[in-house]
């Protein structure tokens, strides 16, 4: 089969600008894209830079954008790329450093990330005969996210990380929950503190596509979520977002509805002065357009006590 | 040119560099952690699907001496047994340690799962399910290695020389791809950690970057290299039909956990024409297999890729899905069904037995100059165990990073930038030539892959080698230095390629020669002129470097002395 590959390329040797080098090739019909680039550097453009290392999907080091989608180069299979035209475009991964072409800094985009919530295991004294003995049953629910083989995809595909690269990411994230949720670490609060700061799981926005993304099946979403719980079950709830969740239900519970005014104070922080001098334009807008009561006053709504009930039911059952 | 400096220098971020950084580092020395990959990705650890082999007796009554046994009997007379027992005896300690770790060994019933595969007289393999050991024991490497402040990992540095003085290591000399600079590195001690040399071989099992290069690299500072003849080739590699995202190794523990069968062209079972009894009991070494492939493919017998057929449709689905649950979506995926069609396997190049030679500290004759993992030669003799390598790359990493680290302690380097010149040199005359018209490297690599498979494969004659020889000699003096690379310096792919080439080069030298020198065959080392053992051979051949010449010499194997254990 005859294929064209669009491939980009930036050379910090020359004017460092993105450009795009169009490479059209002869391949079997059981080759991937890695077989394709191994091709191109062979015959027609050594300069052409890209990684791959292992060729078995193992590694990693092949991740790229094939027709714009995160991909390892040694597992796309060329033929399911083609079915709309004999055409492929490669690229780096969208929100990363490129160094050359398709290398990029896998440093910046995920292992410098991972090595902020500390992913090791650190056990209660030493072992029984140097193991750390538990059935299991309790390690059922980690060995699918133990399977992770560190490929970023999830990175790749979190909607966050293009808006502000600061954020932890799902990898990260994912790495954390493994550690937390390990029965035989010591202080399972430690991932958790480090995770509950500012870039890192208040800031995620549940749009599942790290889940889409990870070829393991290991849902970093709902292990994010996971975390969130437990940040609230132990008590570390002071990013401005756990504040909006404690808020919300408390309003919630106590009033039967939603008190927007105290949701905004509160979850900026009753001593966060800055944040709540932001408020205030918003406020004074609210009450010139008659959004907002005179004087402002938060009523139950009728019934409240059975939604009271309704809370104190779930939080018995929680414990 | 940017110089570093560190107390221990390790080249090679797989399973054996990095357990040998992080035992390094636990005894107080500051680490730099190379590799011309990723750190933690490249190198064969992260291939490895398979099992590690241990006597930690928890599936069944084991001692280390009794792994001790089997691996001997597998080397055919041939082990460093000084070495094969700290492998064996040290096993254990590993295994537990990387469980502290956090690796997750499977288990079942309260205790570590251990498997039997060929040639282990005890269930002793521990795994990762599902065929993940490899990359799970790498990434519980990689965190640990992360958790530790004195190890520096830099990423994408190949080294083209270490640097020596009156017989001492005292650093090397890399290119770092990255920028295209030279740099050097200022060590009191370096440890060879880049795995073996499959890239040598146009069929290999292991990733695309195992080119031989710490064998090269102790050749040229002068140390010696032991039992270079003896490749191991995997005997049921995947052929057919393609295979993409797995290991073409995968298959083995298909075979121990399930049998299967193994059937040649015409659909028999044929590995007992060759003295195994192999049955679907998975019993047969791996050179016998490689041998009875190869012969039965020879005589007209094999499959339609020249290899044999794997036969698992005798076993039903639901015991395939029980047993590897996940792996069998990933071959339908594949377009292979294994209850409807077998598969084409064959030997391939997968591991290499010889390697750089060392002492029970994994220091060489240099002082100063260490090898680990599967760059040591020795414990295996002329045929490694399944399940040893892992074992071996964990062991001997930690014992070359403590060693080196202690020596560190009283050593202190006596660096002369002059001493890093000539690498120096080598590599700009390289890059300011313009020529357009040679050829390039990575052209003489595959050159090199078809000439090695061909002639210095899993059956070797004396005319063969001899021809192997002649021809690799003439890249060396003709082809190497005028190769054509392109002039640009960051992320220059060929000048990575020919730093590989002249390596690979070396290596495959030292293997061939080796290979004419043996006038028998013995384990992996199969020679169709000699197709008997001799007993007055039973002695391992060391090479080394004398005035640019490769020279060999005969020794006894390294024995344990009676009664005791002479490694501490």
């Amino acid at each position: 089969m005859q294929v064209t590959f669009k491939v980009y390329r930036k050379d910090p040797e020359k004017d460092g600008k993105p450009g795009r080098s169009n490479y059209t090739l002869e391949l079997a019909e059981d080759a991937t894209v890695l077989d394709a680039l191994l091709k191109i550097r062979d015959e027609s453009d050594s300069t052409l830079a890209f990684r791959g290392c292992c060729g078995r999907g193992y590694c990693g080091e092949c991740m790229m954008r094939v027709n714009g989608s995160a991909r390892l180069a040694c597992t796309a299979k060329v033929p399911d790329y083609i079915k709309k035209g004999p055409e492929i475009s490669l690229d780096p991964l969208r929100n990363v450093p490129v160094i050359k072409d398709l290398v990029f800094d896998w440093d910046a985009f995920m292992w410098n990330k991972i090595k902020e919530v500390k992913p090791w295991l650190e056990t209660e004294g030493s072992p029984v005969n140097g193991e750390n003995l538990i059935a299991d049953a309790a390690m059922q629910d980690l060995r699918k996210v133990m399977s992770c083989f560190y490929c970023g995809m999830c990175d790749e595909g979190c909607t966050v990380l293009p808006v502000d690269f600061d954020f932890l990411g799902p990898a990260a994230l994912t790495k954390a929950y493994r550690f937390a949720f390990d029965p035989r670490n010591k202080d399972s609060r430690e991932q958790v503190k480090i995770v509950e700061k500012p870039k890192g799981i208040w800031d995620c926005v549940h749009c599942y596509e790290a889940d889409e993304h990870c070829p393991r099946g290991i849902e970093p979403t709902k292990r994010i979520v996971a975390l969130r719980d437990r940040a609230f079950n132990s008590g570390i709830t002071h990013e401005a977002v756990a504040r909006h969740h404690a808020s919300f239900a408390a309003s919630v519970k106590e009033s039967g509805w939603l008190d927007e005014g105290r949701l905004a104070v509160e979850s900026e922080g009753l001593t966060n002065v800055k944040g709540l001098m932001k408020l205030l334009p918003t406020a004074a807008k609210a009450l010139a357009r008659g959004k907002a009561p005179i004087p402002y006053m938060h009523s139950k709504r009728p019934d409240a006590d059975k939604i009271k009930k309704i809370f104190e039911k779930a939080e018995q059952e929680e414990k | 040119m940017p110089n570093l400096t560190t107390d221990v220098l390790i080249v090679g971020a797989g399973g054996a560099g990095m357990y040998a950084a992080i035992a390094a580092a636990r005894k107080g020395a500051s680490v730099l952690l190379l590799d011309k990959s990723l750190v933690g990705r490249g190198g064969a650890t992260v291939m490895a699907q398979m099992t590690v082999a241990a006597a930690i007796g928890q599936q069944e009554p084991d001692d280390w001496t009794i792994h001790f046994e089997d691996t001997l009997k597998a080397g055919r007379g041939l082990c460093n047994e000084e070495l094969s027992a700290l492998l064996c005896e040290e096993g254990p300690k590993r295994i537990l340690e990387m469980e502290q770790w956090g690796t997750r060994w499977a288990r079942e019933n309260g205790h570590i799962k251990q498997e039997m595969a060929p040639g282990h007289s005890r269930r002793r393999c521990c795994y990762v399910d599902f065929l993940n050991t490899g990359p799970a024991v790498a990434a519980t490497l990689r965190r640990k290695v992360g958790e530790i402040s004195e190890i520096r990992r830099i990423s994408n540095v190949t080294i083209i020389e270490i640097v020596t003085k009156d017989g001492r290591a005292l650093g090397a000399v890399g290119l770092n791809v990255l920028d295209g600079e030279v740099v050097t590195f200022q060590a009191k001690a370096v440890i060879l950690a880049a795995g073996g040399l499959t890239k040598l071989y146009a069929r290999n099992s292991a990733s695309a970057n195992m080119g031989g290069e710490a064998y090269a690299l102790a050749l040229w500072a002068g140390a010696e290299l032991v039992d270079m003849e003896f490749v191991q080739f995997f005997p049921i590699g995947h052929l057919a039909p393609r295979l993409v995202g797995m290991d073409p190794i995968m298959w083995d523990p298909f075979r121990y956990k399930l049998g299967g069968k193994l059937l040649n062209g015409q659909f028999e079972e044929f590995v007992d024409r060759y003295g195994g009894t192999d049955f679907g009991q998975y019993t047969a070494t791996r050179d016998l297999a490689s041998y009875a492939i190869l012969k039965e493919a020879e005589a007209g017998r094999g499959s339609p890729h020249g290899g044999a057929y794997l036969d698992f449709r005798h076993i039903p689905e639901n015991q395939l899905r029980a047993a590897f649950g996940p792996v069998i979506d990933r071959l339908l995926l594949n377009g292979i069904d294994l209850t409807k069609t077998p598969v084409e396997v064959g030997p391939m190049a997968h591991y290499h037995m010889g390697g750089v030679r060392v002492n029970n500290h994994m220091e060489t004759r240099i002082n100063g100059l260490y090898a680990a993992g599967e760059a040591v030669g020795g414990a295996n003799g002329a045929n490694r165990l399944s399940g040893n390598a892992i074992t071996e790359a964990f062991v001997f990493g930690e014992r070359a990073g403590s060693s080196a680290a202690e020596a560190a302690q009283h050593l202190h380097v006596d660096w002369e930038p002059k001493l890093a010149a000539a690498a120096f040199e080598r590599l700009n005359a390289l890059r300011s030539r313009q020529s357009s018209d040679g050829v390039r490297p990575v052209a003489l690599q595959a050159e090199l892959q078809n000439l090695m498979w061909e002639n210095a494969g899993p059956f070797r004659t004396g005319a063969k080698l001899a021809a192997a020889l002649a021809r690799i000699q003439q890249m060396q003096r003709d082809d190497l230095p005028n190769v054509t690379v392109t002039d640009e310096t960051v992320y220059n792919l060929d000048l990575l390629d020919w730093c590989e080439l002249r390596a690979m080069l070396t290596t495959a030298e030292t293997v061939v020669r080796s290979a004419l020198a043996r006038n028998e065959s013995r384990g992996a080392h199969q020679r169709e002129d000699f197709p008997d053992s001799n007993e007055s051979m039973l002695k391992n051949q060391v090479v080394e470097l004398r005035k640019g010449e490769i020279v060999s010499h005969w020794t006894a194997p390294v024995q344990l002395h009676p009664g005791g254990k002479s490694h501490g």
